[in-house]
């Protein structure tokens, strides 16, 4: 049996306290706003910034905030040295152009084009700095599958832990402002000026969002929780590079796959958290994806009113989120919905619903067609 | 303990021309479009490997990359920074990394998982140690497995990046194996050990490899490094040597290459800074 | 003149379409100036993203930034129509 120990967040929702009363309040904040210029023209995005008064150096706040927030679950968990040494590691993250891309526009913006920082480039550089810092297991692999990244790391994780061949896991799930990243989604005309409203039938598209999250899991005869992870399926469908087929069979492929591997029919799911971007597209295919394995509606909600879209990020970081709502008694409701939409019929929670054990399905779509489903239980202790 | 069913290799060094758009185009005019030169190249080695034979639409997809797609970013930043313009959304989805990915699963018409994934050296060994794991504990039947990099200009400011000598020759390559849990019909096995090593563990553990096996070592141990391996070992080793230009998975261009034309046991040996990986290899 | 009158500005249209869409195969002369683009008549298959490429196209080579797909809608339907929008009179 795979465990969940647990993590910690670092996002737009603040400390868990805060966050709690956010999510049991079903309210957010989000104070920031990103500009890029299109001929001439300012055009203004809400985004969900971290929250940290004191962020000012950019090169250096990845590895401060990585570290920060492994440091805090370890120190949460009470994990000794010899747990970490048995403990792999599993990063998610679609900026893969994150080492690169800070100091890259930093030189070309102080014109020091011949300057280009002479560090070592690729997706692992993260990962290795961290297996160093806390002496991890060797074990190591950065996903990069834009959306879906910490929720298949997730996944890996739970291979590798079920294999012996490690007896923790780490999975970490980052994503920090990209300015090439934002512009990218201007430029696919998918984000929304002011607010992120799933599933409400005046969507207007994403608001996005950083998050650095850490996650540790383990084996029950490692270390017990009342938490387990009962399976993930991950597949992708080839009808679009831009996403999910709207007709929902990708996603119905995926969450009933999810289903039969942990062996659980629909109707023991307590509830889905839903990708739920907002974007007209999305929620569709993920509503008609649903319909075809769900009898009658789940009671599923979106995290994104919270923190916003957090992309390679929202696999761990929308499961710990879960985890601290559930431990606390509910499961929240969705921010910003207002409107049925007919064409989806299909409502979320409004608000928080009392829930402290069951099955849940975590649902995650991104890019490339790439499809996640995972089924967790929380069970009394 | 896996199977390899099948290879292909499509690989280059510094210096040689290798005219990718033109050799995908005679495999797949209609697959151009929208696809770069990185992408091209991910496609051209799977189908090397694969052909023209199907693929059971389950079998997962694990591409790996020591670099990624850094040409796509490029353009972005030269189109950000210096033309001032933003992303054209093509750039835009093909700097997503696991959109080479999707055109191998689309081209082969899979719709099975698909990763992509990468790692700060030893990246080969880590995602075929997964792919091991995944296909031991049944929880895929079949991977299409592969490495792909590109060679970037100008070479050297790579070789800076890479941490290689400016003497080292620079190369790119797209390598593939078809796994399998199952022996049948299969080239090869593979081992990939799972107990991580320091130089002290790989000496020890080549005292229980029988003389005929064949070693080969990857492209960051030093000579240093292969020397204090060797000078400590009882048998006088045979060493098997693929010349190949330096590139972050070249390590699946030697297995693909002794697959083909060696004979009998290869062990494998890699390092990045202290850590090291063994993968066995059997020719069946 | 207005834009559907100007040949020569229907020929940069076209050839921009065909650019940002990468299909060369097909010759900017030969594309009618009446035919809906994004029908089957058109012959040139496209899809959503590349009403996104043709969007930037016009932004970067036109000047002529559409806000959302339902102005594009609106406005990319033939090169007759597009070419009034870029130049009215």
């Amino acid at each position: 049996m795979i465990t969940i120990l647990g993590g910690e967040i670092l996002s737009a929702l603040g400390k868990k306290e805060e966050r709690l009363q956010h999510l049991s309040d079903t309210t957010y904040r989000v104070d920031t706003k990103k500009m890029t210029t299109v001929l001439d023209e300012e055009l203004s995005f809400s985004y969900y910034s971290i929250d940290d008064e004191e962020r000012n150096s950019a090169l250096s706040i990845p590895l401060r905030y990585l570290e920060e927030v492994v440091q805090k679950a370890i120190d949460k968990l009470s994990l000794s040295s010899d747990d970490l040494s048995r403990c792999g590691l599993f990063v998610g993250s679609a900026s893969n152009d994150l080492s690169l891309s800070l100091p890259l526009g930093q030189n070309y913006d102080n014109s020091q084009v011949e300057n280009i920082a002479c560090e070592r480039i690729g997706n692992g550089f993260y990962a290795d700095h961290l297996t160093k810092h806390f002496g991890l297991n060797e074990f190591s692999l950065t996903y990069n599958t834009a959306c879906t990244s910490s929720a298949n790391a997730v996944i890996d994780a739970g291979s590798m832990l079920e294999s012996g061949v490690i007896d923790y896991a780490l999975v970490v799930g980052f994503e920090m402002f990209a300015p090439i990243s934002f512009e990218g989604f201007v430029a696919m005309q998918l984000l929304s000026p002011e607010k992120i409203a799933p599933f409400d039938r005046d969507r207007q598209g994403i608001v996005l969002g950083e998050a650095v999250s850490a996650l540790f899991l383990s084996r029950d005869d490692a270390a017990s929780s009342s938490w387990h992870f009962l399976s993930g399926d991950s597949r992708c469908e080839t009808e679009s590079v831009t996403g999910a087929n709207p007709d929902g069979s990708g996603i119905s492929a995926v969450i009933g796959a999810a289903l039969t591997k942990a062996d659980v029919k629909a109707s023991d799911i307590s509830a889905v958290k839903a990708h739920g971007t907002a974007s007209a597209l999305n929620d569709m295919a993920e509503i008609n994806g649903m319909k075809q394995v769900f009898d009658s509606a789940p009671d599923f909600f979106s995290l994104k009113p919270y923190i916003g879209h957090t992309l390679g990020s929202c696999g761990t970081s929308e499961l710990l989120l879960m985890l601290e709502c559930v431990d606390a008694g509910f499961v929240p409701g969705t921010p910003n919905f207002i409107n049925r939409d007919e064409a989806l019929d299909w409502t979320p929670l409004q608000v928080q619903k009392s829930c402290a054990t069951g099955i849940f399905m975590l649902n995650y779509f991104g890019f490339g067609g790439n499809n996640t489903s995972l089924v967790i239980e929380k069970v009394e202790t | 303990m896996i199977y390899i069913r099948k290879i292909g290799s499509v690989n280059a060094q510094e210096g040689e021309e290798l005219d990718v758009k033109a050799a995908w185009k005679a495999v797949s005019p209609k697959m151009i479009r929208r696809t770069d030169r990185f992408i091209q190249l991910s496609l051209l080695g799977a189908y090397e490997a694969i052909g023209d034979s199907a693929l059971d639409k389950n079998t997962a997809l694990y591409m790996a990359s020591g670099q990624g797609n850094l040409a796509v970013f490029k353009r972005l930043r030269d189109q950000r920074y210096i033309n001032k313009q933003p992303p054209k959304p093509v750039d835009f989805i093909n700097s997503l990394s696991n959109t080479a990915g999707f055109y191998v699963a689309q081209f082969f018409d899979l719709y099975g998982k698909n990763l992509n994934v990468s790692r700060q050296g030893l990246v080969v060994e880590n995602t075929l140690l997964l792919a091991q794991v995944d296909l031991e504990l049944g929880k895929e039947e079949q991977i299409l497995l592969g490495g792909v990099d590109e060679l970037q200009e100008p070479v050297s400011f790579t070789k800076r990046t890479l941490g290689v000598s400016d003497e080292t020759l620079l190369g790119e390559g797209s390598n593939w194996m078809l796994l399998s849990a199952q022996e049948q019909g299969s080239l090869a096995s593979v081992d990939v050990i799972k107990k991580q090593m320091n130089i002290t563990g790989v000496k020890e553990y080549l005292q229980g490899v029988n003389s005929a096996s064949k070693l080969a070592f990857g492209q960051r141990c030093s000579k240093e490094v292969i020397d204090e391996i060797l000078d400590g070992d009882a048998i006088e080793r045979s060493l098997y040597h693929v010349p190949c230009g330096f590139y972050e998975t070249a390590a699946l261009y030697t297995l693909n290459r002794f697959i083909k034309e060696g004979e009998g046991e290869l062990l494998f040996i890699d390092n990045f800074g202290d850590s090291f990986r063994l993968i066995k290899v059997n020719l069946l | 003149m207005i834009g559907s009158q100007d040949d020569a500005l229907k020929l940069r249209l076209k050839a921009m379409i065909i650019e940002e869409c990468e299909k060369e195969d097909i010759n900017p002369e030969e594309l009618a100036d009446d035919v809906e683009l994004f029908s089957d008549a058109s012959g040139l298959e496209l899809d959503s993203l590349d009403a996104l490429q043709i969007s930037m196209g016009l932004q970067t080579q036109f000047k002529i930034r559409l806000g959302d797909s339902k102005d594009f809608r609106r406005v990319v339907t033939t090169i007759n129509n597009l070419a009034d929008y870029v130049q009215p009179e």
